[in-house]
């Protein structure tokens, strides 16, 4: 079913280990250069900036050829005509992302990634068009519409499976969100739909992923199963979805304007406060079982959104200083866990240590200061500071947390 | 772990500033000085932690008391917004080549340059966008773009390929664009011209960009 063989996805991945190690000084140059001659793919990639471009000027290509084609072809088209179209193009589009691969060896490359996106994006307005009648937004939807989310969430599913795109996994998650709306008017029964279709692939992810966890393949599951885990957690908090932050469930929202958290049962409402507190130390617990970095992380996000949303869980007026609590609380935390790792014996307590130890961390740190640097929230002011004169700067490197400065 | 507790540490700070502004004004609404304070702050931690994701809420502070922000930049008043925004990409700019020659944090060079390099070619784009004498800042755009170009592919830094390709191409689709409304050759340009993009790409990226 996987459209690349497993010793290239191996190799690749052994190469990426490579070079993190060679990064970090693990290796020398001679032991990296004899290790890199035995890591060679036939798979062609490329870095993540050009990644993006090439993606994104495929989407491009593939928008304007389709807008070229029914403005230079189809004037005026039926609404079905236009659909049939649409269905053709994705297609096509789903046969050049499988050439592209399969011919060109691209993996991760951009294009059979935009490639891939737009079939699923054509099937899903031809299916519209084509099939279905009437806006889907309208109040009362077509029983038929429903065809719309489903082939999106299958034909999704089938290109994570095909091509290993962890995003077409989330875009499968978010199609199932519409289902329930066009089963069940309970928002109740909505809620509970989605949170079982969501176990239902936690439980097989984590089954599929035990065959797996030393090899190429568990870094996607490992992904996947945080997605699900952090997608059953928004689908049972009430709270999270009433107030519509997460773009939750949005036929609903279009049709029925923002629920309130009184249209649910009294013991609904309460069952799913219970959940929201048992469910990050479950989170918690299995990442670091399992040493799964995605899993904790999760774990470490829904016990922030519990705290988060505690308080209009249970009715209690917030305060505008809540977030500044949260934000001391959350670095004390964090700061304690850390001392407390780094006073274990050599540094390391149970397997876990606060110290980094691969480059990818650096690099995503690159990434991550060029973005903050353009979206960071500007400041207030603080008090003016007073600095010490007798001060030098210089040495260390980001991301040793100033350990390794002559400051 | 610590460089992220340290921009959380960061942000809460700012948050609780806010507060405070916002509930006792106990800074008299002086927001650009509390700006300027707030990049010193922020500068100061990221050399004495050796933390980039704070040095770029300073210089994102910095850039906010230069007046800069990027929700107010399509006001009609842009001239002097561009005016700024190039002061500060000099300043900015001069301030960390100072710094890197001297030795403080070298490494901090890249951040300083992708900063730099996403205002002002803000800056130049919003000049392209003018109804009249865009010609210069077009030309401006197409220096930094080649100038762009070429420091990512020599130093092997793509995410500089990736500006000179985005804001070059939204620059000149605007001039190529500016008064056409027929909608098949806006298309067609757009097939054209992604696909002269996209050869173009798969050639550097045949050449230069194996691994980022």
């Amino acid at each position: 079913m996987r459209l690349y063989s497993a010793s290239s996805e191996e190799t690749l991945r052994a190469r990426k280990l490579l070079t993190d190690w060679a990064g970090e000084g693990f290796l020398t140059k001679a032991q990296y250069q004899l290790l890199e001659q035995e890591t060679v793919s036939d798979l062609r990639n490329t870095n993540i900036f050009l990644r993006l471009l090439l993606f994104l000027f495929t989407l491009i290509i593939v928008g304007a050829a389709a807008g070229l084609f029914f403005v230079v072809f189809l004037s005026r088209p039926s609404e079905q005509t236009a659909g049939v179209f649409s269905l053709i193009f994705a297609a096509v589009c789903y046969a050049a992302a499988e050439v592209a691969v399969s011919q060109a060896r691209l993996y991760r490359y951009g294009i059979e990634e935009a490639l891939a996106v737009c079939s699923v994006g054509f099937l899903c307005v031809g299916l519209q068009a084509a099939v279905v009648s009437g806006s889907p937004f309208s109040p009362r939807p077509d029983a038929a519409q429903f065809l719309v989310p489903a082939a999106g969430a299958v034909f999704s599913l089938w290109i994570w499976r095909r091509f290993g795109f962890s995003y077409a996994f989330l875009a499968a998650m978010i199609f199932v969100l519409f289902l329930p709306g066009y089963w069940t008017s309970s928002h109740s029964a909505q809620h509970l739909i989605v949170a079982v279709v969501y176990a239902t692939g936690l439980a097989s992810v984590a089954a599929v992923r035990s065959r797996h966890r030393f090899d190429y393949l568990d870094e996607g599951y490992s992904l996947v199963e945080a997605m699900l885990w952090l997608g059953i957690y928004l689908a049972i908090n009430l709270q999270l979805s009433s107030l519509n932050l997460l773009s939750w469930n949005l036929p609903v929202w279009w049709w029925g304007g923002i629920r309130a958290t009184s249209e649910f049962a009294r013991p609904f409402y309460w069952g799913t406060w219970v959940l929201i507190w048992c469910l990050p130390p479950v989170v918690l617990a299995r990442g670091f079982r399992q040493k799964d970095r995605f899993v904790i992380a999760v774990g470490a996000i829904v016990a922030t959104l519990t705290l988060v949303s505690n308080k209009p869980y249970l009715g209690w007026q917030r305060h505008t200083w809540d977030p500044m609590l949260l934000g001391i609380l959350l670095t004390a935390v964090a700061v304690f866990i850390r001392r407390w790792l780094a006073r274990g014996p050599g540094g390391v307590r149970h397997g876990f240590t606060a110290a980094r130890l691969s480059g990818k961390d650096k690099h995503w740190m690159n990434v991550g200061s060029n973005v903050l640097g353009l979206v960071s929230p500007q400041s207030i002011t603080p008090e003016p500071q007073t600095s010490d004169a007798g001060v030098h700067f210089g040495g260390g490197h980001s991301g040793g947390g100033g350990a390794s400065s002559d400051f | 772990m610590f460089d992220y507790v340290l921009y959380l540490g960061s942000l809460v700070w700012s948050v609780e500033l806010a507060y405070l502004e916002k509930r006792f004004n106990v800074l008299s609404g002086r927001l650009d000085f509390d700006l300027l304070a707030s990049a010193v702050l922020f500068f100061f931690l990221a050399y004495r932690f050796d933390n980039r994701f704070v040095l770029s809420l300073g210089l994102s502070s910095l850039a906010g008391w230069f007046g800069l922000t990027v929700s107010h930049w399509s006001d009609p008043q842009d001239a002097a917004y561009r005016q700024y925004a190039i002061l500060y990409c000099v300043l900015v700019g001069v301030g960390g080549a100072l710094l890197q020659r001297r030795g403080l944090k070298p490494h901090f060079f890249g951040t300083y340059l992708n900063v730099v390099a996403n205002v002002l070619f803000w800056a130049l784009l919003s000049g392209v966008f003018n109804r009249e004498g865009y010609g210069l800042w077009f030309l401006a755009l197409f220096i930094a773009c080649g100038a762009s170009l070429a420091w990512g592919l020599r130093r092997r830094q793509f995410a500089f390929v990736a500006y000179a390709a985005v804001y070059g191409y939204v620059g000149v689709s605007s001039m190529f664009l500016r008064g056409v409304s027929d909608e098949t050759v806006v298309l067609g340009y757009f097939v054209v011209t992604g696909v002269a993009m996209l050869v173009l790409l798969v050639q550097i990226g045949r050449r230069f960009g194996r691994r980022a």
